[in-house]
């Protein structure tokens, strides 16, 4: 008698677990985008007020953009004075999502800033990216190669078998970083506040490095980085104005890798830095 | 941030006639009275009102003829203008094929029967009540200083205004209801069998049904909430719009949330800017 019972309580939880898929079904909103010139690498940009951005890299031509909301409209979290009299309240899961593609340059655009909504972006291999978010999401790139801008606030930025060059910045999160290839002329940064730095180069990259962990954070590098013995001094003298006289001394390590390149910033203030030689 | 523009500049329209009426000094009212009767009494039946400024009233009667209250009032500048609004502005009643129409006319009344109000030194104003058989399909207007009620009607309507809200109660048929500012409220005594549209930029719209109500909601609101007495179940959502113009491609989403009620039937769509979408259900 016993696994009977349990018969239509699986049949019930299948029931409910279908529902929950239709209902996810109607926030998500897709739509395949050709672009004007196949064969050239595209640019993306798009920017989230609240919500995360992916974008993976994969063997196609077109791209194609998914957005999902989750549901809850911000500032609404409170329970309403008609649902305490008995009402239900809808949720309105649109991302109004608005796509343009120009000259292979692709944009996205949603009302993140009403309702939470979750970009899933899957773009040709070549790509430059311009990600942007704020609040509730992270950024994630996988197996794209070209220049990439990844900016957050509170969210972390993870990039994995990029190729090219980043420039990496958010201010609570962690940054994490592997290249497949770098670019060799091409100065890349990875700032954040709070949270480490975790960045995987080839053996081979050639670097001028400005590394900053302000606060009793840890520098840990596979490389050999040939540190330059001086730290940069600034002097400010504006005695002559009645001002005043200001020495600023950067306390970055700055050193280079492979006999040096173009320069590559690793600036966090509550965290660790980790430079890691790919393998 | 593109509504935030449409918010401010709906605001302004609406501001307009507020402050045309300030030097308005003379003024002059009378009050009206028709009857119109329909060529063919059992046959079905429309009247249309199309007013610019004042209220329109509109109750279903145990009738078969249009019964026509009113009261004009003139505002103007001086006496002369108040003369020329006696001139230019009248209100013409006519009856065709059982359509009964009662509109106001005068200079601002373009050839294509729109309006276009440039800054007159005069306001003619018309509070329309009719009474009308219960069974009558309705094409009511107005633009400026009036609500629209209408009451007890049965068949197909189509209600516009512009500054003022919408009320319609114990309402049997379809058709939509649309203002700019002010809030739209449409309670059904049956359920309704076609499809309906309501809806208003600045102010709520909610639609009151039975219980046994199966109809598919496509809901908007751009602040606000969206309340039901019903359960719903969440519709799938509708394919945006593509276009490609001068070789740059676009695509928007659909915007609208789609629920179904009961076993879903005709599509009630229900949209706002600035207030709540209610479907309310009697005796909930």
């Amino acid at each position: 008698m016993k696994t009977n019972k349990r018969i239509p309580l699986a049949l019930f939880v299948a029931f409910s677990c279908g529902l929950f898929v239709r209902s996810q079904d109607s926030s998500t909103d897709r739509i395949v985008v050709p672009l004007s010139d196949p064969g050239k690498p595209l640019i993306l940009k798009a920017d989230l007020v609240n919500g995360g951005i992916s974008v993976t890299g994969y063997d196609g031509k077109e791209v194609v953009v998914e957005s999902k909301t989750r549901g809850r409209r911000i500032g609404h979290e409170h329970k309403a004075k008609e649902e305490a009299a008995g009402m239900k309240r809808l949720t309105q899961e649109t991302s109004g999502l608005e796509v343009s593609e120009e000259h292979n340059v692709v944009r996205i655009d949603t009302e993140s800033w009403n309702a939470t909504t979750d970009l899933i972006i899957r773009v040709p291999v070549a790509a430059s990216l311009k990600l942007e978010c704020v609040n509730n999401g992270d950024i994630v790139v996988d197996n794209v190669h070209g220049e990439i801008e990844a900016e957050n606030v509170n969210g972390s930025i993870t990039l994995t078998r990029v190729a090219g060059s980043v420039m990496a910045e958010t201010v609570n999160g962690k940054i994490l970083a592997t290249f497949s290839r770098v670019a060799p002329d091409k100065a890349m940064s990875f700032v954040t506040l709070n949270g480490d730095i975790d960045v995987t180069l080839p053996a081979d990259v050639k670097a001028n490095v400005r590394i900053k962990s302000e606060q009793q954070g840890d520098v840990y590098s596979d490389f050999d980085i040939q540190v330059k013995a001086e730290s940069k001094k600034t002097v400010e003298d504006k005695r002559k104005e009645g001002g005043r006289y200001r020495v600023s001394i950067d306390n970055s390590i700055f050193g280079s890798i492979n006999g040096g390149g173009p320069e590559f910033q690793f600036q966090t203030f509550n965290g660790d830095i980790m430079l890691r030689k790919a393998k | 941030m593109k509504h935030g523009f449409l918010i401010i500049a709906v605001a302004a329209l609406a501001a307009l006639p507020a402050l045309s009426h300030e030097r308005l000094d003379m003024e002059e009212s009378e009050s009206l009275s028709h009857t119109i009767a329909f060529s063919h009494p059992v046959a079905a039946k429309t009247v249309t009102v199309d007013n610019v400024f004042g209220t329109i009233t509109v109750i279903g009667q145990a009738i078969a003829d249009v019964r026509l209250e009113g009261k004009k009032v003139l505002r103007a500048e001086s006496r002369d203008d108040l003369e020329r609004a006696k001139r230019e502005v009248r209100l013409d009643i006519g009856e065709k094929e059982n359509h009964v129409c009662i509109l106001v006319d005068g200079p601002f009344r373009c050839s294509n029967g729109s309006i276009h109000w440039d800054d007159r030194d005069y306001v003619v104003a018309y509070d329309l009540t009719l009474q009308v058989p219960a069974h009558c399909d309705l094409v009511l207007k107005t633009v400026n200083d009036g609500d629209i009620l209408v009451r007890e009607v049965s068949g197909t309507f189509s209600v516009h205004n512009v500054n003022g809200k919408i009320t319609m109660e114990r309402i049997v048929g379809s058709g939509r209801a649309r203002t700019v500012n002010g809030e739209v409220r449409v309670d059904f005594k049956q359920n309704p069998a076609a499809d309906c549209s309501f809806s208003t930029v600045n102010g709520d719209v909610q639609a009151g049904f039975n219980p046994a109500l199966s109809a598919d909601f496509q809901l908007k609101t751009f602040n606000g909430d969206i309340l039901s007495d019903f359960e719903v179940t969440y519709l799938p959502r509708r394919a945006g719009s593509t276009e490609r113009e001068n070789g740059k491609f676009v695509y928007r989403s659909d915007r609208f949330q789609g629920v179904r009620i009961g076993q879903g039937g005709p599509q009630i769509k229900m949209e706002t800017l600035n207030g709540d979408i209610v479907i309310a259900g009697h005796g909930k």
